[in-house]
């Protein structure tokens, strides 16, 4: 009895041993983001960075998730966990992230899990989630104007609207998420090329 | 039954390792203990994983034949229906486990297969007391060392209670006391009739289990061994089959090792110390899990460090080479250096050596971060047979293979110190001994080797000392010569199975503090309210004084006026601070030196809990430094630290607050020279810990010296050698000196910097405030205010810094106190002694002291209103008897009885007034002689003691002292000869008359006229009673109604002297010795008359 | 960075049912999203605090309540006294938001995470009828962030070993270089363990068809109903005033 056969009746639908791999994958991902996002967390103009560095060193640990697993559900289930964690506080960033995945995976199915550049293209898709927590800064003006009004009335806040510009700030965080998904997907590449392949992993 | 029908198996997914096994036919009956064992990748594994259905339901490949167990057909069944009875135990513990935690860990398998709630909480209590887990459920796993890890994997695996265990090397990280566990665990499995397969490398727990051993290489079963078969085959034999001892007691030090060990012992006497740490410690959140006094190992030894789970040999390793913070300095060669310089001399081939390979060839690892030759390169993994490896992927490797290529890497790197954590956990025979040898042949490349192992077939092929741990210290190093074998073989076959893990104490250091403070807790909360109400009368002038000024501002002229109330307030607000701290201050010391009392009495409990010979060790001056000197370094963290804190804390958070209302942009520049403050003292702080380490080794080292130089004086002035010790002195003194201007010359700047940062706290919001006065964003008034706020927590900021620096060591000062006595508590019961007969009986009674055991299994019985005597040469053990029977000791195997009661059930004092103790060392309190006899029998009348003192034969020279009875003992006892001393002491006795008395050596070292007294004395106090007495002069006791020989912790002989000196000729020996002996001492008494 | 992901809740005054917490999670965002006022914000930060500080955490509620009334005072400050560089003002604006929108967010993890069992979070879920494509990669992940953490801590020794440096000036020296230090051994160590760990949860019938049971009780109990009672009444409090109303 070979038991090819009785496992390729289920191909293409995560298993148990996927479902694992993928969690234990999100918890990786999730320890690296927090550690590079609290350790720069001091100073902040390299918190606000985030998306760029987060992308360029977890891209690595995404590829290796998905170019293992190779069925739907994968990076959805590593956007889903890590948009629990990081983005739950704000609907609409939690909503952006889970869209991000989504967009990544199905950027890998119309690829079939075999091209390269669908990796690629869906792994900037996935890191604009990194952005996603930034999302908050946009809505965040109205808010505070709103508390401004409310102590010194709305002359008053119009001028504080006028001097923070917040709104622009957004794009430039997913500028920086889409320039760090393409350096990190260009070195995951590179360091899959030359260990992964090489141990046999992949 | 489990039948496997012309199986083969090769692994082909992505999953797979090893080779995999072919054309397997194979029947293990229902019950059965099949041992399967081979070589490392003969396909062990494959055949367990072919049973539990992992292979080829997970790790994919192509198969043929089947694997039935009973009626199931694994290979076609899911793995969950094969789940339901067959459990799995895997040989790496720290991957086997799914929960966090190990409640839920033991419940897992139970919760899969639907099981009851309540049964599965059932089991697990049954599990739980069964497998002595006590100490290790509902914790975090990840704080387990790997042994308890796998004691839970087994724990988990029993629960879910199937009918066939499979189990892949269990043992690899097992202690000695957790295999003996494993192994009463098979048994009772074996008892329910469950089948157990078991691919093991280590075979001798085995041995009694077994049913047969399936001999398994190159993936087919090549015979089947009986476990009669087994035990016959010789070294010789086992080794050609690649198969490890089946019988610890026959392992012996390798031959290789025999020719170096010579050596060993040369170096032993140049003590050329490569490595030394002195008063290392460390903690593990609020658990101090390591404290060694000192630590020095010879240059080019390889030491094996050896101790139970979770007894701290990781720690100490990785303490020593510098990877993780610990308190105590640590020399290389003689040199002290901070942990990165450690790091950087060391390597530690790691337990998981994937963590270590970082390159993407075994040629790119050795060249990591070293600028080798690639001749240098070649060379070494030619050494390490590696060299046709040179281009693969480190990952790519087996795990042996991985393990050279960090030793390689650590040799190119050239590395002084080389530390293996558990190197052949896992390891076949040939693998095991390849590290042996490796390993001796690095022993003179690299300075010191030290090996961290469960394995003693491993040690006796290649280690020069062993270093057993036990809870965090080290309980003792040694040599492995014929001594040091005897005492490594005892270790590892002494059939202990009592779990060593313990729970460890979450509480925070202030916790402690407060569980010792009681209701003195409210006292330092009230004083810490009054230093609060200080604190802002402290700060509120500065406010006033705000207001003084705030004229000038606008421009008018201050009023006397005006200025009036505002001086009172001041004056006022001065007088309140002055009152609030004093009052405050008493206050707090009040309830510090309370709770200092609360301390010193929870301390005496636990000390008068320790069997009074684990006090003796301490010492009596480590004793007295807890009592006094480190308790009192608490009192200024009670009285001052925490009320002078909270209070100094509240006052600048609100003071900062009122600046945010004020200003907020000052308020942020404030902050920010606070928190580089903080900063700056915490570099301070780290920079001062690295160079104070040994600064303090050096002091203690000096005491050390100093203390040696005063007591061998008298040695160096008769022998003249005033040079040689006078120069270690001087040695000292100016290292002393050089290590204490090391660490000035250190912190020095930083509290240059620190101090003046902080003093001038002003300096920095004073030019950002005028910045934001010219840009219009700040008026004067406010940025008066400020500066006048700054000024008033200048000093309080200061203050605060000075308790945040000093809150780690509240820490180690609490954590020192807990840990110097928390040693298991001597066993004793609550009973009364009720029994009529003093009859003592020993009952296969042993005692190990620290590693060595002294008593074997000795069983005797010593009647009542008899002599029994104890004679044997020194080190036989004779007085350890003594001392364990009245209790000093807790025996460590069989008991001690007393008219049929145990000792070990009486309660202290019940036990104490049965017996009388009369050793060679009298101690004399400093009270009148008549006090001091009475301390015998506390309720005597004087009567009594004086009558007690004439049957002691003590009226003759007390009569002469010159003021007889009166006459003041203790400091004055320096007037009192040896044998009269003794007398006293025998006073006290027959005043106590207790029916059992012991008399160890009691009459040594006295004068002929005294020893016709002592006689006489002697004869007044063993009447009627149970006499044990221990001798060497065997004259004494020729009379005695048994003699008892003892030889190295056995008894060798029993029975009358006449009987003795006729049939033993180790005890006529003995006698002509002793008689020689007399007769010496009496000729040479006769040369001085003349 | 301690995690303390298994739940220990030996301080505890209440012992709350995993799903209420579930549920103060999910409030944290429906609040973020709808109350714009300070005051209202407060008392909602105030009450998770306090359900954090009677769950056993109560120095870290005590901390973090600390940390979100310095920030909304700030921000008062800084809106009443209109005054400040700009640039300075959405810097620090930027930040605090930051903050306080995370706040909650962290309060409710750690109740969620580190004073629940994790047996007894995913008995919640498992109440709750959640598949297992759910559970699963849930439980793998809480299982698995400590150990990221454990080899990470490995690796950071084995590194010291290798004199391979993580200080700044190192890591700006040879960024990809560092990079690779880091996540080749993490990636191949961390798939070592998943390959043995997954072995072992399926040969101890982790895929099993049948429904799972649960050691753990998880049953809603009165102060759970009190919590919940007490959560309706500050959310919707918090969601009718957070607009518009009459209080700051």
């Amino acid at each position: 009895m070979n038991s090819d056969v009785q496992n390729g009746a289920d191909r293409g639908k995560m298993r148990t041993k996927d479902l694992i791999f993928a969690g234990a994958f999100g918890a990786i991902y999730l320890v690296l983001m927090l550690a590079i996002v609290m350790g720069s967390g001091v100073v902040p103009i390299l918190y606000l960075l985030s998306p760029l560095t987060v992308g360029i060193v977890c891209a690595t640990v995404y590829m290796l998730c998905v170019m293992r697993v190779r069925k739907f559900g994968a990076a959805l289930i590593v956007g889903v966990l890590f948009a629990l964690i990081a983005a739950t506080s704000y609907l609409p960033s939690f909503c952006l992230a889970i869209v991000a995945a989504l967009a990544a995976e199905i950027v890998l199915k119309v690829g079939k899990y075999q091209s390269r550049k669908a990796y690629l293209l869906s792994y900037v898709f996935f890191n604009i989630n990194m952005a996603a927590p930034f999302l908050m800064l946009v809505f965040d003006r109205d808010r505070f104007l709103s508390i401004a009004e409310s102590f010194s009335g709305a002359e008053h806040a119009q001028v504080l609207g006028a001097l923070a510009p917040n709104n622009y700030f957004w794009f430039v965080s997913l500028g920086l998420a889409v320039l760090g998904a393409l350096i990190g997907g260009f070195l995951s590449t590179k360091l899959i090329r030359k260990h992964f392949e090489k141990a046999g992993i992949v | 039954m489990i039948r496997f029908e012309n199986v083969s198996f090769h692994y082909g997914g992505e999953t797979g390792t090893g080779e995999g096994v072919d054309q397997i036919d194979l029947e293990i009956a229902d019950g059965e203990v099949a041992v399967l064992c081979g070589e490392s990748g003969c396909g062990k594994t494959t055949v367990t994983r072919l049973i539990n259905g992992l292979a080829p339901h997970y790790y994919e490949g192509t198969m043929t034949g089947r694997v039935m167990i009973d009626g199931l057909c694994v290979n076609e069944a899911p793995l969950s229906s094969v789940a339901a009875f067959v459990g799995s135990i895997f040989q790496n513990p720290k991957s086997q486990f799914f929960n966090v935690e190990t409640t839920g860990e033991l419940a897992f398998g139970c919760e899969n297969l639907a099981v009851d709630p309540a049964e599965i909480r059932r089991r697990i209590g049954n599990t739980v007391s069964e497998l002595q887990l006590e100490p290790l459920i509902d914790r975090n796993i990840f704080e387990l060392s790997g042994g308890e890890k796998q004691q839970i994997a087994c724990g988990s695996v029993y629960t879910a209670d199937p009918r066939v265990y499979v189990m892949d090397e269990p043992s690899s990280n097992l202690d000695k006391k957790a295999i003996v566990r494993l192994h009463d665990l098979m048994v009772k499995m074996k008892k329910s009739g469950k089948t157990i397969i078991i691919s093991e490398h280590r075979l001798y727990f085995l041995m009694d289990i077994a049913d047969r051993f399936i001999y398994i290489k190159n993936g087919r079963i090549d015979r089947n061994i009986s476990v009669d078969e087994m035990r016959a085959f010789s070294d010789g034999e086992l080794s050609e089959l690649g198969l490890r001892c089946t019988d610890l007691s026959r392992i012996r030090l390798s031959p290789e090792l025999e020719s170096f060990k010579t050596a060993a012992e040369k170096e032993r006497t140049a003590a050329k110390l490569a490595l030394e740490g002195i008063d290392l410690s460390c903690a593990r959140g609020n658990v101090r899990i390591l404290d060694v006094e000192r630590l020095a190992l010879p240059r080019n030894s390889i030491v094996a460090v050896i101790g139970d789970n979770g007894s701290g040999k990781s720690t100490l390793a990785e303490s020593l080479c510098g990877v993780i913070p610990s308190d105590g300095s640590v020399s290389f060669d003689g040199i002290f250096l901070s942990r990165k310089e450690r790091a950087r001399r060391s390597f530690m081939v790691m337990q998981d050596v994937n963590r270590q390979l970082f390159s993407e060839s075994v040629a790119a690892e050795l060249t990591l971060r070293t600028d080798v030759s690639d001749e240098k390169v070649d060379e070494i993994l030619n050494g390490l047979g590696l060299l046709n490896l040179k281009s693969r992927h480190p990952a790519s490797l087996s795990g042996g293979q991985k393990q050279r290529v960090a030793i390689a890497s650590a040799l190119c790197a050239g590395k002084d110190i080389l530390f293996y954590d558990e190197p052949t956990s896992g390891l076949d025979r040939l693998g095991m001994e390849r590290f042996g040898r490796l390993l001796r042949k690095l022993r003179n490349q690299v300075n010191l080797s030290i090996v961290i192992t469960h394995d003693p077939e491993l040690i006796l092929s290649c280690c020069t000392h062993a270093l057993h741990m036990e809870d965090g210290r080290i309980r003792s190093l040694y040599p492995l010569d014929d001594e040091g074998v005897r005492r490594l073989r005892f270790y590892f076959l002494s059939n202990n199975s009592e779990s060593a893990s313990r729970r460890r104490d979450k509480s925070t250091p202030l916790g402690k503090i407060a569980k010792y403070m009681g209701e003195n807790k409210r006292t330092l909360i009230v004083a810490a309210l009054v230093l609060l109400l200080g604190t802002i009368a402290r700060v509120i002038p500065y406010l006033l004084i705000y207001r003084l000024i705030q004229p000038l501002l606008t421009g008018t002229v201050p009023t006397f006026r005006a200025s009036l109330p505002l001086i009172f307030g001041v004056l006022s607000c001065e007088i309140v601070h002055a009152a609030a701290y004093t009052y405050g201050l008493q206050l707090s010391h009040r309830a510090a030196f309370r709770t200092l009392e609360n301390i010193r009495l929870y301390l005496k409990d636990r000390l008068e809990e320790q069997p009074f010979g684990r006090v003796l060790d301490i010492g009596t001056g480590a004793i007295k430094k807890l009592f006094t000197t480190d308790i009192e370094a608490i009192e200024s963290i009670l009285a001052h630290m925490l009320p002078e804190g909270f209070a100094n804390l509240i006052v600048v958070a609100v003071v900062l607050l009122v600046m945010t209302v004020i200003d907020w942009q000052l308020m942020l520049a404030t902050c920010l020279v606070v928190f580089m403050g903080i900063s700056v003292s915490g570099q301070m702080f780290h920079v001062g810990i690295e160079k104070a380490g040994s600064y303090f080794a050096a002091t203690k080292r000096l005491n050390n010296t100093i203390i040696e130089f005063v007591n061998g004086m008298e040695v160096v002035r008769v022998f003249n050698r005033q040079g040689e010790s006078g120069e270690k002195y001087e040695n000292q003194v100016r290292n002393y000196r050089d290590f204490a201007l090391g660490w000035y010359r250190v912190c020095w700047p930083w509290m240059a910097l620190y101090g003046s940062l902080f003093s001038t706290i002003t300096l920095y919001s004073l030019p950002f405030g005028i910045l934001l006065i010219l840009l219009g964003l700040l008026n004067l008034a406010d940025y008066v205010l400020i500066l006048c706020l700054s000024f008033g927590i200048g000093p309080l900021l200061i203050h605060l810094m000075w308790f945040i620096g000093a809150i780690p060591n509240i820490n180690l000062k609490i954590q020192a106190l807990e840990k110097a006595l928390d040693y298991p508590p001597l066993k004793t019961g609550g009973a009364d002694f009720t029994a009529n007969r003093y009859d003592v009986e020993f009952k296969n009674v042993s005692f190990a002291y620290k590693d060595g055991e002294v008593l074997k299994g000795i069983s005797f019985v010593a009647e009542e209103a008899k002599l029994t005597a104890l004679v044997g040469a020194s080190g036989s053990g004779k007085s350890t008897v003594a001392q364990l029977l009245v209790h000093h000791y807790d025996v460590s195997g069989g008991s001690i009885r007393i008219g049929g009661q145990d000792i070990r059930s009486l309660r202290s004092d019940a036990l104490q007034a049965q017996i009388a103790y009369l050793s060679q060392d009298i101690f004399l309190f400093n009270k009148t002689i008549l006090e001091n006899i009475r301390a015998g029998r506390p309720d005597a009348t004087d009567e009594e003691v004086i009558e007690a003192a004439r049957k002691a034969q003590c009226e003759s020279f007390i009569s002469e002292l010159e003021n007889g009875y009166e006459t003041i003992a203790g400091g004055a006892g320096n007037k009192l000869s040896g044998g009269q001393k003794q007398r006293i002491a025998f006073a006290r006795a027959i005043l106590k008359d207790a029916p059992i008395i012991i008399l160890d050596e009691a009459t040594a070292f006295v004068d002929p006229e005294n020893e016709r007294n002592l006689a006489l004395a002697i004869r007044e106090i063993i009447r009627g009673k149970t006499v044990i007495v221990i001798a060497h002069k065997l004259r004494s006791i020729m009379n005695a109604d048994k003699i008892i020989l003892l030889e190295d912790g056995r008894i060798r002989a029993e029975g009358r002297h006449e009987q003795l000196i006729s049939a033993d000729p180790v005890y006529a020996k003995l006698w002509d010795l002793s008689e020689s002996a007399a007769d010496w001492v009496l000729k040479a008494r006769e040369g001085d008359g003349v | 960075m301690e995690f303390n992901i298994y739940g220990d809740n030996s301080g505890a005054v209440l012992r709350l049912d995993p799903r209420i917490k579930l549920l103060i999670f999910l409030s944290g965002s429906v609040v973020a999203l709808n109350c714009y006022r300070l005051t209202p914000q407060l008392v909602y930060g105030a009450f998770l605090c306090a359900v954090l500080a009677l769950c056993g955490k109560k120095i870290d509620g005590l901390k973090i309540f600390c940390i979100w009334t310095f920030f909304a005072f700030l921000r008062i400050c800084i809106t009443l006294s209109g005054k400040g560089h700009p640039l300075l003002i959405g810097l620090v604006r930027g930040l605090s938001t930051l903050v306080m929108f995370s706040l909650p967010i962290l309060i409710s993890l750690m109740l969620l995470i580190q004073t629940t069992r994790i047996n007894h979070l995913l008995a919640a879920l498992q109440s709750m009828k959640m598949p297992s494509f759910v559970m699963i990669p849930l439980a793998v992940l809480l299982r698995f962030i400590p150990t990221v953490q454990d080899e990470w801590n490995g690796i950071q020794k084995a590194m010291a070993f290798r004199n391979i440096s993580l200080d700044a000036d190192a890591i700006l020296r040879a960024p990809t270089k560092t990079v690779e230090y880091i996540l080749i051994p993490l990636l191949f160590s961390c798939i070592a363990v998943i390959e043995e760990m997954t072995a072992a949860a399926l040969a101890r019938g982790l895929d099993s068809e049948k429904r799972r049971t649960s050691s753990a009780v998880v049953r809603m109990t009165s102060p759970d109903y009190i919590v919940l009672a007490g959560l309706i009444a500050v959310v919707s409090f918090a969601l009718y005033f957070g607009k518009t109303g009459a209080i700051l």
